[in-house]
């Protein structure tokens, strides 16, 4: 009986299921936006409760040994976990989403739901140094994706509810819809189109709204801000050199830490321990780089932490220390939340200098610098100023600090760019030649594929023919290239160019006496069937020919013409060009 | 525009490192797609500039801009490879196989060690299909290129004592070889061409027929060879 009640519910729930398969687009869209909305909300609230309970339950931990070897307790579980349990790797995770909303049309793992959630639940509460938005952002995405494939979308929409799932992550951790949709377009997805538009601002503002719901209107770092003179707009200037200068510092250690860390410690379960030993002998003396460290930023902003101008330096110089050798050695989470605390630490160092120096100067309180300062740092590290400045403007509760918060960023980015050409996120998509951004050239030439571009229809020649064979080939083909193939297993031997042999073909002195093989240029530059396109074309570059053979397993394939490449090429960019 | 230090460009030496034409850089200029500087009233292009610039966009750059544009004609001169080959007169054979095993004994630009691994490849090739181009002319000439100690192409002309059968084209017995040695296939099939030409040609071919042997050969091909055709 059971069971025919099953069979009734599972019909219902996939004649549910079919209607929304056939539902209009942006029904379609909307639906997808409220549930991605709702669920990767879930999970930020999920993530951030758990981070608070065992916050709670460490910090009464005060035996001096546990809490300096819990840290490398929690790299080694998160290693452990990802690496045998979970099949997944470690990092922030968030080049990988962006590669595949690139690249692979917003396909994601089902797991990666999960698993870098439950990693950086238990590298940041075990006293590591990393952010959870990134985890939670890819909860996010990666659920959007595993929807949208449930309900058959095609690629554009599943990228668009992919993305839709980061922006929900994002406002809903800091009760900040707008700052969820803006990081969403300019970091995750990096093209400005009504169509992403829409699921994306439903998911925001849905995911603000169950946090909401769950953890109450609380802005994450509330703060009333006293009204902004002139003088903290002049000052922002410099502020802006301050941020950048760290913002710098943080992308070079963080890329140059996992390259040493990876290059003398190869055993990854030792260089866990060891990574999070060194952060726990740190975070024993200085406790305030640990974890992720909202608590640290709340009290900088709130005035509730205060200190002299070189113990601020070092908070800074440790906490960009402590994160790469958290993300570094294997630990789960993002830059997001560190960037924050390094962000509002300079807002403060910055003050401290200002005060020292010119202490008669009428200047707003520390918390505003704070706060500008973490708009720039965001800026600078992930290279995108409109994130930093609305983030900054939501949680702050106002739109008094536009203006500094205006220069900062934008200076900041503008400064980080003339030294490091990409953010945290894109320089590893970039070394490994992943990173496409829409409607570039690179994008194209990802999205086509070298069979799309294969022409077969040449008249194949073979080496022991005469030259004479050849004429009445000549008289038939619109071509004037002639692959040389082995007449038995079809190796292509050479090319035969008419060009090259038109001063004697028809003069009748040599042809009977000439073999192909003999007039055949045998040097090639062959094409695989499985190279890029963009490799193709520097082959065409390189060669400086019109057309390249293909050749899979030595064997001819077709050929490959710079002609057909062009005309693809535009449609293509027809195609992506949104109307 | 342009100064001693090579710091500044033209456009058409950025049209040149880029191989585009030079209207097209104008028109990244006037759309600033190319990075510019303005020095005083005028625009320039900063060679660093626009080496960053393209390396950020992709764009090759052709470093070598003039390597490959001189290939002068004379690299491929039948003259030269027939002087470096040499004629030969009165050759005693009754076959193929002597004609080419006689000949190559006489060739001094040849390895002693490889005339035998020629002198089989020469044959092989007969067998495939005859060099014979009628007329009494043969060509003769290995299926591959051999690894030969050559700098450049060699065609020496060999006169027979007696006509040899060769079951050419024509069925006409063979009495002269232009045997073709070539060091890559650009120059082979330039050889072929050349050969092509001048074997249609009646001076070269009385010549030929009169088994002049006092040299003038040579001046002949060289005079066909620099008329145009």
């Amino acid at each position: 009986m059971s069971h025919t009640k099953m069979g009734k519910l599972a019909k219902r729930w996939f004649g549910f299921r079919q209607i929304l398969i056939n539902s209009d687009e942006r029904f379609k869209l909307g639906f997808i936006g409220v549930f991605v909305g709702v669920t990767s909300s879930l999970a930020a609230v999920g993530l951030t409760k758990g981070l608070s309970f065992f916050h709670h339950y460490f910090s009464q931990v005060e035996h001096p040994v546990i809490s300096i070897i819990l840290p490398a307790i929690g790299l080694l579980l998160t290693v452990v976990l990802l690496k045998y349990v979970i099949k997944d790797f470690g990092g922030h995770g968030l080049p990988e989403v962006i590669h595949s909303l690139s690249l692979k049309g917003g396909v994601i793992k089902l797991r990666s739901s999960y698993s870098k959630l439950i990693g950086s639940l238990i590298t940041i509460s075990f006293g590591g140094s990393a952010g959870p938005e990134a985890p939670i952002v890819v909860s996010g995405a990666a659920l959007g994706s595993n929807v949208a494939r449930f309900l058959k979308t095609n690629e554009k929409i599943r990228i668009a509810v992919a993305g839709s799932g980061a922006a929900a992550a994002i406002a809903s951790i800091f009760n900040a819809p707008i700052a969820g949709i803006i990081f969403t377009m300019e970091v995750i997805i990096g093209e400005w189109t009504p169509v992403y538009l829409l699921p994306i601002v439903i998911a925001s503002v849905t995911g603000t709204e169950i946090s909401r719901l769950l953890n109450g209107n609380q802005i994450q770092f509330s703060h009333e801000l006293i009204k902004v003179n002139l003088n903290d707009i002049f000052l922002s200037i410099f502020l802006a050199l301050v941020c950048a200068f760290f913002s710098v510092l943080f992308i070079r250690v963080l890329r140059n830490s996992s390259k040493y860390l990876d290059k003398y410690l190869k055993n990854i379960l030792l260089k866990a321990f060891l990574g999070g030993l060194i952060i726990g002998l740190i975070s024993f003396n200085i406790p305030y780089i640990k974890g992720e460290g909202y608590k640290f930023v709340q009290d900088i902003i709130t005035g509730h932490f205060t200190s002299g101008i070189l113990f601020i330096l070092l908070i800074i110089v440790l906490k960009i220390f402590a994160t790469s050798l958290t993300l570094g050695a294997g630990g789960a989470g993002g830059v997001f939340a560190p960037s924050l605390v390094i962000g509002s630490s300079a807002g403060l160092f910055f003050y401290l200098v200002i005060r020292a120096l010119f202490p008669q100067l009428e200047m707003n309180e520390a918390g505003l610098f704070a706060l500008v300062g973490m708009a720039g740092v965001l800026s600078g590290t992930l290279q995108a100023p409109l994130t930093g400045m609305f983030l900054i403007i939501e949680i702050s509760n106002g739109y008094d600090a536009i203006l500094p918060l205006l220069l900062v960023s934008f200076l900041t980015s503008a400064i980080v760019k003339q030294f490091e050409q990409h953010s945290i996120y894109q320089y590893e998509l970039i070394q490994k030649g992943h990173l496409h951004r829409p409607r570039t050239d690179g994008k194209i030439l990802a999205d086509i594929n070298p069979r799309e571009l294969l022409e077969n229809d040449l008249t194949l020649v073979y080496p022991d023919m005469l030259l004479s064979a050849l004429i009445p080939k000549i008289k038939k083909s619109n071509r004037n290239y002639f692959p040389v193939v082995d007449r038995e297993n079809g190796y292509l031997l050479g090319m035969v160019y008419f060009n090259d042999i038109k001063d004697f073909i028809f003069d009748h002195t040599l042809i009977n006496s000439i073999l192909i093989e003999e007039v055949m240029h045998s040097d090639l530059t062959t094409i695989s069937i499985r190279d890029s396109l963009n490799d193709i074309q520097k082959k065409f570059e390189q060669t400086n020919s019109w057309s390249l053979p293909v050749v899979e397993n030595q064997k001819y394939m077709g050929l490959i013409s710079k002609a057909t490449m062009l005309d693809l090429y535009r449609k293509e960019l027809k195609v992506q060009t949104e109307l | 525009m342009t100064d001693k230090a090579g710091m500044y460009l033209s456009q058409k030496e950025v049209a040149r490192l880029l191989g585009l034409p030079e209207v097209t850089v104008q028109r990244w200029i006037h759309q600033g797609k190319i990075p510019t500087k303005t020095l005083g009233k005028k625009t320039v292009l900063k060679k660093s500039e626009i080496l960053n610039w393209a390396k950020a966009h992709d764009l090759d750059i052709k470093q070598n801009q003039s390597a490959q544009a001189n290939n002068p004609q004379s690299l491929f001169s039948l003259t030269s490879a027939v002087e470096k080959g040499g004629i030969y007169v009165q050759i005693d054979a009754h076959d193929t196989y002597s004609a080419f095993e006689n000949s190559l004994s006489q060739f001094s630009f040849l390895e002693n060690e490889d005339k035998k691994l020629i002198l089989n490849e020469l044959i092989n090739r007969e067998e495939l299909a005859s060099t014979g181009i009628g007329n009494g002319i043969a060509i003769p000439h290995t299926r591959s290129r051999l690894h030969l100690n050559l700098d450049s192409a060699h065609i020496p002309v060999i006169f027979l004592k007696e006509p040899i059968p060769f079951n050419a084209v024509d069925k006409n017995p063979v009495s002269v070889l232009f045997m073709i040695f070539t060091t890559n296939v650009k120059e082979h099939l330039k050889m072929l061409a050349k050969l092509s030409y001048i074997l249609q040609q009646n001076k070269i071919l009385q010549l030929l027929a009169d088994r002049n042997r006092d040299g003038n050969l040579i001046e002949q091909i060289k005079v066909v060879e620099n008329e145009p055709h």
